[in-house]
């Protein structure tokens, strides 16, 4: 079926056929849903773009919602940038993981099909890499009409493959629960050390579980060595276990901790000997954990008006429950970084600003022993809704992902500054112009 | 279609001659259409073209919103506008006459707190007498609430006689404070079912719970005076859905004389069958079945073509429909239902769900797409309960390949109302053909 957009793309195109030729101008309207422009114009930036126009350095696609759990970076295996990999998990026909290139000159590759996953119900992801170089998919899904059961899945797919060639896809492990209905998964969050793996999972059945399985590669397979459980049904304020996200916090010194929730949070530690694992409400937003303190962004007032929450960040000692260190800062509603990357003992956060229209996606560091502080900057080239953002950091640069809306779709953004770990605002000294990567119509799951 | 009738009056302006096809434009606003084509339903088509009634041009709605339900000599089309559309959240609809007249637009529901970027809420419409409904809504917990607990409510809503739809409704909350029922996740909020009981009306919900060592379903249901008064603050509650998905919704109630068989969920259906006197039995339904009718203990039951491929709602289907029947028989003292398959039917799709109306005497009417979610004509059946004999009586012309979403029939004295809902991406309508009985 032909949108708005296509159907007036094709009243025109019939005009300049019947030779009727109105000026149409450098950009003067969308692309189709297959990038069809008219003659003279090539589709750039879903817009179609006079051909000798300026061009824009942007890729792009189409899909309809990116989870904020669903961005991950890793140093590209060929050179010194690094890998984006992102679930487009609700586009008809578009349906899989995508990886996006971004090079230390600046250079962003096209957002490319990595991980197919078909048009069947949505699926819950988290990826790392194996030690065998390969990426490490894992995911989570909803059965077709047919199951009754869950599908916890992990995968192993090849990081590099010629142009035109198709990844390889290997399965690796896999587990299964009681299908109990739902809009779709709860996230899911996979961390590795070696040949140990960490899944962490939401099980509805028996009352609601926090599953957290430890699997190892033996040989050439990956077996389950180990499960940790922590019941959900007696949490006060509750975690309903349909809404059961996880996410997994392991430090460099392989403290290991699984936060769970969704709107309401609650922590538990995962001591390795232990097949019971008690989950602790917080009333903050834990957003890393190490093994005496967590960063947490905790919200504050709420202008209803204006849409924007006051926020604290900051690095709780968590036998005192004081903040050793923190920052104010005012995010709109629409915002939340939901997650800590692992940085050098500490954990890169973003979108960070005290501006609430987020005129540029800073990013924070911060460490038990460090205060937080301002290492990348990027400025935005768009006014629109921030939704969250990701960093990564390798060498002297940072990397930032971050997705916007913009009216019915989602855009995924890309870009990279200098990464100055002593902090300073504003540092940016040599900063990428930023790039869509993705655009992405959306409707709430 | 604006769009178009302005670019055609454009290109006249330029000097191009473009060839206008069967239904070029929407009328004007005296009715206005090019020569040689007459204004047929708001729409400038050739003579005679059975150009179907448009009811709403709404937003990209869910099939489950839109509800049709009879009223006096007409029927009411209603439907809901979600929180992020432009004018808000509320529950609206339109009366639609015999001659194909629609009324205006009425608020039934105009205002009602629900979030962005939560689930939209869900409703059910029930007329109880005269003028005046009952609606059930059902919303997720708002942000701001530290309840997780999904809330549930009901209206009462007075609607002008039919022709002074101009005037506007009277609606108030039925209830003194919405109900709050447990869930296992924010998404797990039920469709609400409300079932006219003749001196009484239940609405029905499933709520869904942990144990310390469980995870369960109840069927919970409410009673309330005709006016939507609760009878008690408290619901009857019915244990359901044994190692079956418990966030579902209830899709129909459907009475008999001593009882109410419930339906739960349209993906792993089941049938929860309560006696008024006690005693209770839960039929378990084959995937996607559509149960259709009741006659005391037995339900009848569409078991629709099987989807092929990845097996999604709009994947193609294959194979023949059936016509089954499960009949809960006393066993040595416990309920148990007995399958039996009553006879195959043509092709059918599961979505949009087939609609059908039952008749006294008579064949029931059964109204689908057939095999094909996208088909340009919908086909009207009739189709004998006890031998399953099937008569293709009507082919009503869309004038569209848009998805269709839903499908509602209606018998209102000698016409059948036949309503659906067509999307694409953006924006949907409901659309209506009216039909002598047949």
């Amino acid at each position: 079926m032909l949108g708005p957009v296509a159907r007036f793309f094709l009243a025109v195109a019939s005009v300049l056929v019947t030779g009727c030729a109105p000026n149409l101008g450098d950009a003067p309207f969308a692309c189709a849903d297959d990038g069809l422009c008219p003659e003279g114009y090539s589709c750039r930036v879903n817009v179609c773009v006079r051909k000798g126009t300026l061009p824009e350095t942007t890729k792009t696609t189409r899909a309809t919602w990116i989870n904020p759990a669903e961005l991950f970076w890793f140093p590209s295996a060929t050179d010194d940038g690094a890998t984006l990999l992102v679930n487009d998990n609700f586009t008809q026909g578009r349906k899989g993981i995508y990886d996006v290139r971004v090079k230390t000159d600046g250079s962003v590759s096209s957002a490319r099909m990595l991980f197919p996953q078909g048009d069947g119900p949505a699926a819950a992801s988290s990826i790392v890499l194996l030690p065998d170089g390969r990426y490490g998919i894992v995911t989570l899904r909803f059965p077709n009409i047919d199951g009754d059961e869950m599908m916890l899945d992990m995968f192993g797919v090849e990081r590099d493959v010629t142009n035109g060639t198709t990844a390889a896809i290997e399965k690796l492990f896999s587990a299964t629960s009681l299908y109990l209905g739902g809009v779709e998964p709860p996230y899911v969050s996979a961390v590795i050390e070696g040949s140990e793996m960490h899944i962490a999972w939401a099980v509805p059945s028996n009352g609601g579980q926090t599953r957290v399985l430890r699997i190892e590669r033996q040989g050439s397979l990956w077996n389950q060595t180990f499960v940790h459980v922590a019941q959900m049904n007696d949490l006060s304020p509750p975690i309903p276990p349909l809404s059961g996200d996880c996410q997994l916090f392991r430090t460099d010194d392989g403290w290991l901790t699984v936060r769970s929730g969704f709107e309401n949070y609650a922590l538990a530690t995962i001591d390795p000997m232990s097949p019971v694992a008690t989950l602790v409400p917080t009333s903050d937003e834990p957003l890393f954990v190490w093994k005496d303190h967590q960063l947490l962004m905790r919200r504050g007032k709420y202008d209803e008006a204006a849409g924007i929450y006051d926020v604290t960040f900051g690095i709780e000692d968590k036998a005192s429950m004081m903040l050793t260190s923190s920052t104010s800062s005012r995010l709109p509603d629409s915002a939340s970084p939901f997650v800590g990357v692992p940085f050098d003992g500490g954990a890169l956060i973003a979108p960070i600003s005290s501006d609430p229209n987020l005129p540029s996606i800073d990013v924070g560091w911060a460490s038990p022993t460090e205060p937080l502080r301002i290492v990348a900057s990027i400025k935005r080239q768009s006014s629109d809704p921030v939704y969250t953002a990701r960093a990564f950091v390798r060498g002297t640069k940072a990397f930032i992902a971050w997705v916007e809306y913009h009216q019915g779709n989602m855009d995924l953004w890309v870009g990279m500054s200098d990464f100055i770990k002593s902090g300073a605002k504003p540092l940016v000294s040599k900063t990428m112009t930023p790039q869509r990567v993705l655009s992405v119509p959306w409707r709430l799951p | 279609m604006k769009m178009r009738w302005l670019l055609s009056t454009a290109l006249f302006a330029v000097g191009c001659a473009p060839s206008f096809g069967d239904m070029p434009a929407l009328c004007g606003a005296d009715g206005a259409c090019p020569e040689g084509y007459d204004c047929i339903n708001g729409v400038c088509a050739e003579p005679g073209t059975p150009v179907p009634i448009t009811v709403a041009q709404v937003g990209s709605i869910r099939g489950i919103d839109v509800r049709m339900v009879p009223q006096a000599s007409s029927v009411l089309v209603a439907w809901q506008s979600y929180s992020y559309f432009a004018e808000g959240q509320k529950f609206v609809g339109a009366r639609v006459n015999a001659d194909g007249a629609v009324s205006s637009r009425m608020d039934l529901v105009g205002r009602f707190v629900a979030e962005d970027d939560s689930l939209e809420p869900y409703f059910d419409v029930l007329p109880v007498a005269g003028d005046r409904l009952l609606v059930a809504i059902s919303a997720p917990s708002l942000p701001e609430d530290p309840l997780v607990m999904p809330r549930l409510i009901t209206y009462r809503v007075d609607l002008p006689p039919e022709g002074n739809e101009s005037s506007p409704p009277a609606y108030e909350a039925a209830w003194g404070q919405e109900k709050r029922l447990d869930t296992v996740g924010y998404g797990a909020v039920s469709l609400p079912k409300l079932l006219d009981r003749g001196s009484s009306v239940e609405v029905g919900y499933v709520r869904s719970r942990t144990t310390p060592m469980d995870t369960v379903a109840d069927l919970s249901i409410f009673s309330m005076q005709q006016d939507g008064t609760l009878a008690s603050p408290d619901g009857n509650y019915h244990a359901a859905r044994s190692n079956l998905s418990v966030a579902v919704g209830v899709f129909d109630a459907l009475r008999f004389s001593g009882g109410t068989w419930w339906v739960l969920d349209d993906e792993r259906p089941s049938a929860l069958y309560l006696l008024d006197a006690g005693g209770k039995a839960e039929a378990f339904l084959g995937r996607l079945a559509v149960p259709v009718a009741v006659d005391g203990s037995s339900l009848l039951y569409i078991e629709p073509s099987a989807r092929q491929g990845d097996k999604l709602a709009t994947s193609d289907v294959s194979g023949d429909a059936e016509l089954r029947k499960v009949t809960v028989v006393d066993a040595g003292g416990s309920l148990q239902a007995n399958e039996t398959t009553v006879s195959k039917l043509p092709m059918i799709r599961d979505f949009p769900r087939p609609a059908w109306v039952a008749r006294e005497g008579k064949p029931a009417i059964l109204a689908t797409p057939g095999a094909d979610a996208f088909n340009s004509k919908l086909l009207v059946y009739t189709v004998d309960p006890q031998t399953g004999a099937t008569k293709l009586v009507h082919e009503i012309e869309r004038y569209s390949q848009r998805l269709i979403e839903a499908v509602r029939v209606l018998l209102i004295g000698d016409k059948l109302f036949v309503a659906w809902l067509e999307t694409d991406t953006e924006v949907g309508a409901i659309r209506m053909a009216i039909l002598p009985e047949p």
